[in-house]
């Protein structure tokens, strides 16, 4: 399970790093370079990713050519986006360190470090 | 019958006064675990009532069934008369469909809330792996988080499995190493303290039953005391100075470019401000704890108390309930 995690991570990263788009081959050459690993293995990783939505597919000859939905820095963006405004369309449960500060808030709190200030 | 109706009476009066006692005892956050135990047995005792009361009715509607004369000497002698006039057959009707549907309504609640709670498991464990996704197979930040690229300063955690902390590279930049260490311990604090678990139960809840504020209102105040519990860990082991210096670090809007807005961060906040004044004077928890153990000691009495009615059959619930 977490290996799995660890191997879409990979092919993901590589992916990206291709320019969004490649052939399962192509993942398997590039990855093969530095890691023994199976054709199989990463080609049904890449069905994964496609059937968890991260990737989409077309039909060029016999093979599937895959493209990445989103580029890196708008998946970033994406999940940054849902961690901010969790309880609208994902009901992830996570809890923040830090959450949104109202006007009120912020007055409140600066009021209570200037207390800290004059009291230490 | 009598019994399953003090129940319901007893799930009302809960509903209506608990969430104000309740938020009251429990604001000051001195002993923010007990103040979750608190909400916790009073949601857990209205939800108990509920369902000893549905099986209380399926239970006297089926020994009943055919008697109609016992049915009502145990349940509402007051009416015998009327059912001796003729009225039996209509009552027992009547209370068969009540107690359908009312075994049909919690039936439904039960089915919504398994649902909402694998929803939330199941969004969960996507948005860590969107996580994971997100790093490009960098290796692990410090204490095993996952070091996300965002133009905000931002820190969580998800339970589960895998059990994931994420911290943006902005927010590691804005942290020194004392109080990383301090943000990381509140975050571990959460996943050792199972308290995703918790709030996914609460909030299953919450979105089940968006009426009742003993859910709604107890879902946020689990939550704002969860965020207290793991500040007071974390204060433990790296001094409350630290765990607020972090907490400034963070919340803070950054003062570098001015005229820009600072990023706005979409998640609830649970009162940082709140959290800053307990952790530079923590309140007076001796009192607190006092009222708490009062509150709880009522909760337990109150459902042993109906119970103690069951085992007796004693006739004062049936003489409150008409009355």
């Amino acid at each position: 399970m977490r290996v799995f995690g660890e191997l879409e991570t990979v092919v993901m990263d590589q992916l990206w790093s291709l320019g969004g788009t490649a052939t399962v081959r192509e993942v398997f050459e590039r990855l093969n370079a530095d890691r023994a690993i199976a054709y199989t293995t990463v080609l049904s990783t890449m069905d994964n990713l496609y059937r968890k939505g991260h990737l989409t597919r077309d039909r060029v000859g016999k093979a599937h050519r895959y493209q990445t939905v989103l580029d890196h820095a708008e998946h970033s963006a994406a999940l940054m986006r849902e961690a901010l405004n969790i309880g609208e369309d994902s009901e992830a449960v996570l809890t923040h360190f830090v959450g949104a500060m109202s006007e009120d808030e912020l007055a409140r709190l600066s009021q209570v470090m200037k207390n800290r200030g004059t009291s230490a | 019958m009598s019994t399953a109706v003090c129940l319901l009476a007893y799930s009302m009066v809960m509903l209506v006064i608990g969430p104000p006692l309740l938020s009251q005892v429990t604001a000051s956050g001195a002993v923010p675990r007990l103040g979750i135990t608190v909400w916790v047995a009073a949601m857990i005792s209205v939800l108990g009532a509920w369902l000893v009361a549905v099986v209380l009715f399926a239970a006297d509607l089926d020994r009943a069934w055919g008697h109609v004369d016992r049915l009502l000497a145990g349940c509402f002698a007051a009416l015998r008369a009327l059912a001796l006039g003729g009225y039996g057959g209509f009552l027992q009707a009547g209370l068969a469909v009540l107690t359908a549907l009312t075994v049909l309504a919690l039936g439904v609640l039960g089915a919504r809330v398994v649902a909402a709670l694998r929803r939330s498991r199941i969004h969960s464990r996507r948005h860590a792996e969107a996580a994971q996704l997100a790093t490009r197979g960098a290796p692990r930040g410090p204490g095993g988080s996952l070091v996300v690229d965002a133009p905000y300063r931002s820190v969580y955690c998800l339970g589960g499995r895998p059990r994931t902390i994420v911290i943006t590279r902005p927010a590691l930049s804005a942290l020194d190493d004392a109080q990383l260490a301090a943000v990381l311990a509140h975050e571990q604090a959460h996943l050792t303290g199972r308290h995703h678990l918790l709030l996914a139960n609460t909030g299953a809840l919450a979105k089940v039953l968006p009426r009742l504020t003993l859910f709604t209102q107890g879902n946020a105040e689990i939550a704002r005391l969860a965020e207290m519990c793991a500040d007071d860990v974390a204060a433990r082991r790296h001094s409350g100075d630290t765990v607020v210096d972090a907490l400034l670090a963070l919340a803070l809007p950054a003062t570098s470019a001015p005229g820009s807005p600072a990023p706005a961060l979409g998640a609830a906040g649970f009162g940082v401000a709140e959290r800053v004044e307990r952790l530079l004077a923590p309140p007076d928890s001796t009192r607190a704890r006092l009222y708490h153990s009062v509150v709880l000691a009522g909760l337990l009495v109150a459902p042993l108390t109906l119970a103690a009615l069951i085992l007796t059959r004693s006739p004062l619930c049936i003489t409150a309930a008409l009355g």
